[in-house]
């Protein structure tokens, strides 16, 4: 093969990776360059160019995209090397919390024939799932691209809420009070007809507790609800967490949650069945997001900067 | 067990390296003077710099493009070739990174004789 016929085809796979405006110029150049190293290269080895000759050279020049890269000016980061795990791990968690709560749906499906859920479930939320991928990498773009079009040059400031055990007093107090007004309501509730005589009666009715659980069940609560809401009290008086108070206040949180628990799978709560349905999903929704706290102080305390093993171990011994 | 000494292969990645940070600077030393692409690979090669074609070609349209180098098309004793030469500002630049590279080379320096 003709080694100019080579080089021409390299020129032509350089550029097609080059802005349309700088081929020309860059093409002519890079052809001329690459004609006089082989030029150079054939009159040091006393012979004529030949195809074995350019590859060689051309092989050390690079891959066309990468040297194509090279004649690019340094573009925008869209995903930074330390942010990449994390945005991995969002990425593979929607796709995969997508796949797992759709497949199941469409399998239990009985208008669907057996041997072609698979392939419904791929055409529509299997391949749809990727959304979410496409919809992070967009956002993760917009972001790179604001950051950096206006560069933050403000110096990094320590975050307000760096000491955790401060406890933020009016807040509590105002917790506490939103809480009391809550118990008392929920205590009240059995004698609603008679602190509330103006309600209409069917309200009356969908908000009677079950007699079986005011028997048997909802006498458990008010004491642990006290006995937290004292717990709270001093915590308030204190102004700051200690570790005993985390694990007190662990101990009534968990308390709580069974009971809830409790509540939610053994029976009725309320006489009406609706109105049932209704409490145990409000339930769950507040188990769930009571729940949060406790997660994000897990995650802190997994992250917290502990001495290096060996240490610890020449520590301990 | 057979143990395979790293030593090789880190210090092409690191002497690679060390290369790259003082690249520019040599290419802009042989610049005060108009050069075409080849030419000036040669020119450097001799001087005991030798640089990779596939880095020097787009490293020359990059600084051009940072406007550190000014460039021209021009018919000599041979095929049409552009030749770059130090702009105002590629000739600022050159004496600051200079001026960097003396003050560095002496700390080093400091820094390799304790060493020894």
């Amino acid at each position: 093969m003709d080694p100019r016929a080579i080089i021409e085809s390299y020129v032509d796979a350089v550029i097609r990776h080059l802005p349309r405006k700088q081929r020309n110029d860059v093409g002519f150049e890079l052809r001329s360059l690459l004609n006089e190293e082989l030029d150079g290269t054939a009159s040091d080895a006393g012979r004529p160019a030949d195809e074995a000759m350019v590859l060689a050279l051309l092989s050390g020049f690079g891959r066309p995209q990468d040297v194509a890269d090279r004649y690019r000016p340094a573009g925008f980061t869209i995903i930074r090397p330390a942010d990449a795990p994390g945005f991995a791990r969002v990425a593979l968690l929607g796709l995969g919390l997508q796949w797992a709560l759709t497949l199941p749906w469409i399998f239990a499906d009985p208008e669907i024939d057996w041997l072609s859920r698979l392939p419904v479930w791929w055409l529509s939320w299997g391949l749809g799932a990727f959304w979410w991928p496409g919809f992070l990498v967009v956002l993760t773009m917009i972001a790179a691209w604001i950051g950096h079009r206006w560069p933050r040059n403000a110096s990094w400031t320590p975050p307000r809420a760096m000491d955790r055990d401060h406890v933020n007093r009016p807040l509590l107090a105002l917790g506490m009070t939103a809480w009391t007004a809550g118990a008392a309501v929920l205590i009240a509730l059995p004698w609603l007809s008679t602190w509330a005589p103006w309600a209409p009666a069917p309200v009356v009715e969908a908000m009677a507790f079950d007699d079986s659980f005011l028997r048997t069940k909802a006498p458990w609560l008010p004491p642990v609800w006290a006995g937290h809401y004292l717990f709270y009290g001093v915590l308030l008086v204190q102004g700051r967490w200690t570790p005993r108070m985390r694990q007190i206040d662990t101990g009534f949180s968990a308390a709580i949650y069974a009971l809830l628990i409790w509540f939610m799978a053994s029976g009725p709560v309320f006489r009406v069945g609706s109105t049932d349905d209704a409490a145990k999903s409000i339930l769950a929704a507040v188990l769930l997001i009571s729940l949060i706290p406790f997660v994000a102080r897990a995650i802190r305390a997994r992250s917290r900067i502990r001495p290096p093993k060996a240490l610890a171990a020449s520590n301990g011994a | 067990m057979h143990m395979v000494d790293p030593r090789p292969e880190a210090f092409d990645k690191l002497e690679q390296e060390l290369r790259r940070g003082v690249v520019v600077v040599a290419v802009l030393s042989r610049l005060r003077e108009p050069q075409y692409g080849y030419s000036l690979r040669q020119a450097l090669a001799a001087k005991g710099m030798p640089i990779e074609e596939g880095t020097l070609y787009p490293l020359l349209r990059r600084l051009e493009g940072q406007g550190l180098l000014a460039s021209e098309w021009r018919i000599e004793d041979g095929p049409p070739r552009r030749y770059y030469r130090l702009s105002a500002a590629g000739e600022r630049l050159y004496r600051d990174l200079t001026a960097s590279w003396r003050d560095l080379n002496a700390v080093m320096d400091g820094l390799l004789d304790e060493g020894r």
